[in-house]
């Protein structure tokens, strides 16, 4: 019976595993996602993120909302349990703490380029651009049992640190829902995204880098360019 | 017979045999670096500095259209990058600092971050280990990993909560410094619109290697081709830029170049010199002289050093090829049958003043202008002396002489007076004088360079892209490597000091990642002083509080407090140049010898910025170089043309000086020396005008000038001092060879003009000018000028009694010689003035009868004669045939003087001689001899005839013995032509030698003797 039991459960865990994609069905899955996401111009969502790290006596969890606009814009705001803006506008990019309730922008200096490097790929998870070079990250893809794509590090340098970042797509290859970031030593990121309404009117306003207008996700979508949509 | 002539012709050909086999040893070097001054400290340091950002190949991968991703473009990089390197023909190329790197980097520099902190972060340390201070950044801390980047600071938060080691990490930033403009994106070099990156190739060897360059460019194209071949990167274009690239576009132009003006100018020079001699021997036998002179250097130069800069080389040839020119006059001899004389000299004079002229370059402080001189100095004397000495002795190879299809010496001949020439060109002389003023030298060693139009689209593309900001490199320099990078560290610390006076934009000095043992012990010691347990005891209770009020576990931070107990082991060199900072600190980092270089590229907003920061450093860094091409250019420039303008003016000094003892005189000096001034003022003016500018290469070919000009115009003249000299005619056929030489020259460089590249063009354009410019002045104010000073002095009309005696009397001998040589007019001049003898002739020699003057020799004494006595006549004897020459021009053929080169003994004229003088003559024969001659004039002498003797005396007197001197200098030097051995005698023995010939002694005058000679007045002692 034991036995049984355990072959019914890794037949289980077969099922739920991902069936990864290779050769042209894989160049296939990565130009239909491109393509779909793609056809996407703006995308306006909340996100849930936690972090359980070995840092951490438990796991700590924020919320916030993101704004994208294709091709170069994103709009990073952490709401809870404190509150931080991340704008990145085509090569710049800028950062907003808030004290006492005040928006205040932080000075960058050398930490401007890694910030934008990292947002810059976040950017490209939203557009479905996904590097199939393989230098720095070996991408894999799966269709199911959910639309996944996972990238490894390639580089020496970054597997010390990095163990895979998992993109999760929605069946309709058509949004981000879920990305979780798993470092070496069990750390692990996750992130999942809510989408409010497609192909919303983001005002530049949003988007702007020496400040940036304070985002009320629920107004931003029944404001009346978005209403009449 | 024949073959001792062609004896010289043979131990050339030997010469040039073992010459040609040294020679072969030699290679060429095509190092620029020849063309950039050794001699200046400042400037060799910066040249240095500049070769090793030269040697770089930048390879701008490009989208077209701009329709690529930042992420397509990095690929196309990375393979070709990838490939380049497979294809062996470089050292290395980057296409990216990869995250790889960064991440190694950062974690390298953190792991040893003791060894890094500067002093100054030291009070800004104690300030964030207050306890509210720990708090806050703890928090802070704790929210940043929440955000998109903190995964990075989750993994240093634990060894670094407190952000220590961003004090180290400061300098990193500016190390991996690129363009401004550009921005690092995932570790790429990308333009601001993310459309293009660069690729760094470092070949690994110079440009100058055209072999190695030409199978990295090979592999270039090829892998370009393969690369737009794909169909994905369709529209991804590849640019480079770099010195290699360059170097092989310009050889390719100057080859397609040369191969042009090389066989139209040759084509011209030949059917130049078959249409004036007629007969293609002598053609082929004028080029050997450059061509004797070109190999026989070569091989001296091989004996001192193993290899020739191509520059060198290539000035040098150009340079001798002038003397052409030589084997032109003396052919031209030749063909006329002329026996050896002036024109010999005036060739000697003018492989003179040019050699020496070369010689002057000696005192450039460019390497390259220096060897130029040497070389040119020695081909120009070696192929002058072949023309001058051997080609004569190949006279039985030219047959006989062909019939000129055009005559250049008739047309010369007809051509119009030149005086009105010569006004004309002296009333434009003001004009150029204004386009002399405007021209412009441009030391720029890029505008040299000649890109085909692809690589100079190449280089637009990358300067619109990449910008071209004002970059310049700090360079120190010591004796070992810690010295060199004790001395960046200061320089770094400086720098830090500049950029916050606003003296530079930004620096990227390696100091940051690579500093000198001294400064990480200082650092390390000064760790180890602040980090005291009372302190460390303090920031673990203060951590120890942040955690409780965060998510952070209470032993979070335990390897941070465990890290500063100790400090790490010292940091060597090999530590960083093998490790992830090895493409950062490689180029930076140079050793030279046991000496070693630190450069550090510095970023200024512009060329006022750039004063300001070398004003600051010469004043507090003295020993600290700056290096910006642009500003290392300009002071070149500056002291090129500072050099040669000095450099020009000396060799004018020199050449006029040459010219002077030859002439000695100033007023011929003038006049071959003025065409030389003039023609250098036109060339220069035409230029100006033109918009041509001077540059490095063309302005030695001024120097160039300075010889054809001065030959030109020493030949010309020496054919009218000739005429004015011996009467001997031969100013047509001496400009028509100058003519000639002038129109092979601009042939042969002239039409380098038609060059595309700039270098040759250059050239092409002052030679043409330039000669065209000198042969104007030789052949119309030289002429002018000649005519207007050699002409007769001998006055006209009887002289007055005051002209006669008067204390100017002397000044009218003198001016007759006047123009007929150095030695003569001055030997002239001090005779008429200091012999007593020479003013007393007229009233010693009364009377109307005919007068024979024995032994005359430039017929100084005949012609004071002939001034006193116009219509007297008067016949002159001397064996000399040049010193009768010379006094028959003086004298200008006045009908009553006859000379005659006869021995008085063999004289065969009856009519008896009313005066005979016999002056400072029996000393040269011996007593047979003087016994002879004696009686020779004796019988030329009548009733009432009178015999002047003069003669030095014998015996011990310092009279006497200064008198046996000057006679036997006179022999040894060549005055006088005279063998055997002289005999003087005794005051005693001259009477009785007269008396034995039949002459009686009528009077003494001690008072016309200088020193021990005797003066008597004899008739013959017959005579009633």
């Amino acid at each position: 019976v034991k036995l049984l039991a355990l072959l019914f459960a890794a037949l289980l865990l077969q099922e739920g595993a991902p069936r990864f994609l290779e050769g042209p069905e894989r160049e296939r899955f990565l130009d239909e996602l491109e393509a779909r996401m793609s056809a996407r111009k703006t995308v306006a969502a909340e996100f849930e993120q936690e972090k359980a790290l070995a840092l951490f006596e438990d796991t700590v969890k924020s919320s916030g909302a993101i704004l994208f606009q294709a091709p170069d814009k994103l709009r990073w705001e952490i709401r809870a349990p404190f509150q931080s803006i991340l704008v990145v506008a085509g090569d710049d990019v800028s950062k907003f703490e808030f004290v006492r309730g005040e928006k205040r922008p932080l000075e960058l200096g050398r930490g401007k380029d890694p910030l934008h490097l990292v947002m810059s790929r976040i950017r490209g998870w939203f557009l479905g651009k996904f590097e199939r070079g393989e230098k720095t990250y070996r991408v894999r893809v799966a269709r199911e049992p959910v639309p996944l794509v996972v990238l490894e590090p390639a580089e020496e340098g970054l597997r010390k640190n990095l163990t895979a970042i998992e993109v999760t797509l929605t069946p309709a290859l058509d949004a981000v829902s879920r990305v979780v970031v798993r470092e070496r030593g069990g750390d692990r990121t996750t992130m999942v995204f809510h989408e409010k309404r497609r192909d919303v009117v983001i005002p530049a306003a949003y988007f702007d880098l020496a400040d940036p207008r304070t985002l009320d996700l629920e107004a931003l979508l029944a404001s009346r360019e978005n209403a009449r949509r | 017979m024949r073959s001792r002539a062609l004896l010289p012709a043979a131990a050339t050909v030997v010469v040039v045999a073992a010459s040609a086999l040294a020679a072969a040893r030699i290679s060429i070097d095509h190092d620029i670096a020849h063309l950039l001054p050794d001699t200046d400290p400042a400037l060799v340091q910066g040249a240095k500095a500049l070769r090793s950002f030269l040697e770089r190949t930048v390879v701008d991968v490009g989208s077209e259209d701009g329709s690529h991703s930042l992420e397509l473009l990095g690929e196309v990089a990375d393979r070709f990058a990838a490939e380049l390197v497979a294809s062996g023909t470089v050292l290395r190329a980057r296409a990216r600092l990869g995250v790889e790197d960064a991440l190694e980097l950062v974690d390298f520099v953190r792991e040893r971050a003791p060894l890094f902190t500067p002093a100054s972060a030291w009070p800004a340390i104690e300030a964030r280990l207050e306890h509210e201070a720990v708090l806050s950044a703890v928090e802070t801390l704790e929210r940043r990993i929440q955000e998109p980047d903190g995964a990075v600071l989750a993994r240093h938060a634990g060894s670094d909560p407190l952000g220590l080691a961003g004090f180290a990490l400061a300098p990193l930033a500016s190390i991996a410094a690129g363009p401004p403009g550009a921005r690092l994106v995932d570790g790429r070099l990308a333009s601001a619109g993310e459309d293009h990156v660069l690729v760094l190739v470092e070949p690994g060897f110079p440009a100058s290697d055209l072999a190695r360059t030409e199978e990295f460019l090979a592999a270039f194209d090829r892998i370009a081709a393969d690369l737009a071949r794909e169909p994905a990167y369709r529209g991804v274009a590849l640019h480079q830029v770099g010195a290699h690239r360059s170097s092989k576009d310009n050889e390719r132009q100057i080859r397609r170049d040369l191969k042009l003006t090389m066989s139209f100018g040759a084509g011209l020079i030949l059917a130049i010199t078959y249409l004036c001699f007629g007969r293609l021997r002598l053609v082929v036998l004028a080029q050997l002289p450059a061509l004797v002179g070109g190999v026989i250097t070569l091989g001296v130069f091989s004996l001192f050093q193993g290899s020739i800069a191509a520059p060198i080389l290539g000035f040098g040839t150009v340079l001798i090829g002038l003397t052409i020119d030589y084997a032109v006059h003396v052919l031209t001899g030749l063909r006329k049958e002329h026996g050896p004389g002036l024109p010999e000299l005036a060739m000697f004079l003018g492989a003179l003043t040019t050699s020496v002229a070369c010689l002057l370059l000696r005192g450039s402080a460019l390497p390259g202008i220096r060897e130029v001189g040497l070389f040119g100095s020695i081909g120009v004397l070696v192929a002058a002396a072949f023309a001058i000495l051997v080609l004569p002795s190949l006279r039985p190879l030219l047959g006989q002489p062909g019939r000129p299809l055009v005559d250049l010496e008739r047309l010369v001949a007809r051509a119009p007076r030149p005086r009105r020439a010569a006004w004309i060109a002296l009333g434009a002389t003001p004009l150029l004088a204004l386009g002399a003023a405007r021209l412009e030298f441009d030391g720029d060693v890029r505008n040299l360079s000649s890109l085909s139009p692809a690589a100079a689209a190449d280089e637009q593309l990358v300067r619109r892209v990449w910008g071209s900001a004002e970059v310049s490199t700090l360079l120190v320099e010591a004796p070992g490597l810690q010295a060199a990078l004790e001395a960046n560290d200061e320089l770094a610390a400086w720098l830090e000091r500049a950029r916050a006076d606003g003296l530079v934009e930004g620096h990227a000095s390696i100091a940051g990642i690579l500093p000198s043992l001294r400064t990480q012990e200082e650092r390390a010691r000064r760790w180890r002083a602040f980090w005291t347990a009372e302190r460390r005891q303090a920031l673990a209770g203060s951590l120890h509080d942040a955690a409780e009020r965060t998510h952070f576990r209470s032993d979070a931070f335990a390897p941070f407090l465990a890290a500063l107990e100790g400090t790490p082991g010292r940091l060597e060199p090999a530590d960083v140049q093998g490790g992830p900072a090895a493409a950062l600190v490689g180029d930076r980092l140079v050793q030279d010898g046991e000496r070693w270089r630190v450069l550090t590229p510095v970023f200024t907003s512009g060329t006022e910025q750039l004063a300001r920061l070398g004003e600051r450093l010469r004043a507090e860094q003295p020993e600290v170089a700056v290096v910006n091409k642009k500003a290392l250019m300009r002071q070149v420039a500056a002291l090129v043309s500072g050099e040669l303008a000095g450099l020009g003016l000396l060799a004018f000094a020199v050449v006029a000086a040459i010219v002077f003892v030859w002439l000695g005189e100033p007023l011929l000096t003038g006049v071959i020396v003025l065409p030389l001034a003039l023609g250098l003022l036109w060339t220069l003016g035409i230029l100006g005008w033109a918009g041509e500018k001077l540059n490095l290469v063309n302005a030695v070919f001024v120097v160039f000038l300075f010889g054809v000009a001065i030959d030109y115009s020493i030949y010309v003249a020496t054919g009218y001092l000739q005429r004015f000299r011996t009467g001997v005619d031969r100013t047509a056929e001496m400009r028509a060879s100058v003519l000639l030489c002038a129109l092979t020259t601009c042939a042969g460089f002239g039409t380098m003009a038609l060059a595309g590249h700039p270098v040759l063009h250059s050239i092409g354009m002052i030679a043409g000018v330039g000669i065209a410019s000198a042969t104007l002045a030789a052949q119309v104010f030289v002429p002018v000028c000649c005519q207007a000073l050699l002409r007769s002095r001998l006055p006209d009309a009887p002289l007055s009694e005051e002209e006669l005696r008067g204390p100017g009397w002397h000044r009218l001998v003198a001016r007759l010689y006047r123009h007929r040589g150095a030695f003569v007019q001055h030997y002239a001049a001090s005779k008429a003035r200091r012999d007593p003898l020479v003013f007393a002739l007229p009233e010693l020699c009364p009377g109307t009868g005919r007068i024979l003057v024995v032994g005359c020799g430039y017929g100084i004494m005949t012609a004071r004669l002939a001034m006193a006595f116009p219509a007297r006549e008067i016949v002159a004897l001397d064996p000399d045939e040049r010193k009768l020459a010379v006094a028959r021009a003086a004298l200008d053929g006045r009908a009553a003087v006859r000379f005659l080169a006869e021995d008085v003994r063999a004289y065969a004229d009856p009519a008896p001689c009313e005066w005979v003088l016999l002056v400072d003559v029996l000393h040269y024969w011996d007593e047979a001899a003087q016994g002879e001659i004696l009686r020779s004039v004796h019988g030329r002498m009548g009733p009432g005839s009178r015999l002047v003797f003069r003669d030095g005396c014998a015996g011990a007197g310092t009279g006497n013995r200064i008198v046996h001197a000057a006679e036997a200098l006179a022999r040894a030097t060549g005055f006088t032509r005279m063998s055997g051995r002289m005999l003087f005698h005794t005051e005693d023995g001259w009477r009785r030698l007269l008396s034995a010939c039949g002459f009686r002694v009528e009077s003494s005058h001690p008072e016309l003797g200088l020193l021990s000679n005797l003066v008597l007045v004899c008739s013959r002692s017959n005579d009633p």
